[in-house]
């Protein structure tokens, strides 16, 4: 009887200091702090609108664009090949759905600087290390891609180079957004994210 | 004491079982916990503060400049100005300082990005009023126009 009780009492013990724990253990930073802020103020984690306008052109399997703005901004207009995850979703819920593909460059876009970096440093700071951002979003874009013109007298060949892929990609860019709705829609669909699939079985 | 000797070998390994759990959920890099919660306020811009706002007479700030330490940093009226070099932002002199005022502290950078970075850091390690100065009410607003061209489609369609 004795026993029962002390197992009793250890169990109680347990179950109190298990029912303290912090639920959210699991959502909070993993990195340590000095490593992360050497990770975000590096160069690397940011990419300027001609290398994705590169990635773009090339069809870079191992670059996925995420769109952080509203479903409707989306909707009206992105960058080809981007998967839309709204920022209040990104935040609340678990990033694993959205970057467990470790071969794969995330890179984050908004309309400005602001959501895109917050995403940066908050995936990161979660242990997603491959985690980008476009350096100054949409606005960047339509500066450097959609607006670009050369109002030189000579080109380089490196020049051209740029230009071309400028070029390319604001043709594409301009061409998927001018699509009917219902075409847009269909183009979407397939880049959403989804669960995965199990492996193994029969065809 | 018997009891004890009995029960040592599962009390043992329980005990290590403990220490591995506290551990994994009290480690938290000097992070605090739940960061959806603690990134919240940029969801709906709650963390953005404009020049417009900063300038109303009575409120006292701490401003942070990000910039360069060699460029010369914007001087609000009623404000403390500290220079701060982003990879220092986290060494213990400005650390406490920003973590000891009373009041908001407001990040300002001529790079909006540089801003946002550090106040998701700043706010993951647990400081509430941690604000960021910016030059635009309206933030996350997509200011071109996009003109259709609907006499092209993409090959592949």
């Amino acid at each position: 009887m004795e026993t029962r009780r002390k197992i009793t009492a250890i169990l109680l013990l347990v179950g109190s200091l298990l029912a303290l724990l912090p639920l959210t253990a699991n959502r909070s930073f993993i990195v340590k702090p000095k490593k992360l802020l050497s990770d975000i103020l590096a160069s690397e984690v940011s990419y300027t609108a001609d290398q994705v306008a590169r990635f773009i052109v090339n069809e870079d399997s191992t670059v996925r664009l995420i769109d952080l703005r509203s479903p409707e901004e989306f909707k009206k207009l992105n960058i080809p090949g981007s998967v839309n995850v709204p920022y209040i979703d990104f935040i609340n819920s678990d990033l694993y759905i959205y970057l467990n593909n470790k071969n794969v460059r995330n890179i984050f876009y908004s309309n400005d600087d602001f959501y895109s970096n917050y995403a940066l440093v908050y995936s990161r700071g979660l242990g997603y290390r491959n985690s980008y951002v476009m350096e100054g979003g949409l606005s960047e874009w339509f500066d450097v891609i959609i607006e670009s013109k050369f109002t030189g007298e000579r080109i380089s060949a490196r020049e051209n180079a740029i230009y071309e892929t400028r070029s390319k990609a604001a043709k594409l860019f301009t061409q998927i957004n001018s699509l009917p709705d219902s075409l847009k829609a269909g183009l979407m669909s397939s880049n959403k994210f989804s669960a995965r699939k199990l492996d193994g079985g029969c065809e | 004491m018997s009891t004890l000797k009995k029960y040592l070998f599962p009390l043992i390994i329980f005990l290590i079982l403990m220490i591995a759990v506290l551990h994994r959920s009290f480690n938290n890099s000097g992070f605090r916990y739940d960061a959806p919660r603690l990134a919240g306020k940029s969801i709906q811009g709650a963390n953005i503060i404009t020049e417009e706002q900063l300038l109303v007479p009575g409120n006292k700030y701490l401003i942070v400049n990000l910039d360069s330490l060699n460029t010369p940093g914007e001087e609000f009226y009623n404000c403390i100005t500290l220079k701060v070099n982003p990879d220092s932002v986290l060494h213990k002199k400005y650390f406490k300082q920003i973590q000891r005022y009373r009041g908001s502290v407001i990040l300002s950078s001529s790079e909006n990005s540089k801003a946002a970075r550090i106040w998701m850091l700043l706010s993951q390690k647990g400081l509430k009023q941690i604000l960021i100065l910016s030059r635009d009410k309206d933030i996350e607003v997509l200011k071109k126009e996009f003109r259709p061209d609907t006499t092209s489609v993409p090959e592949f369609i």
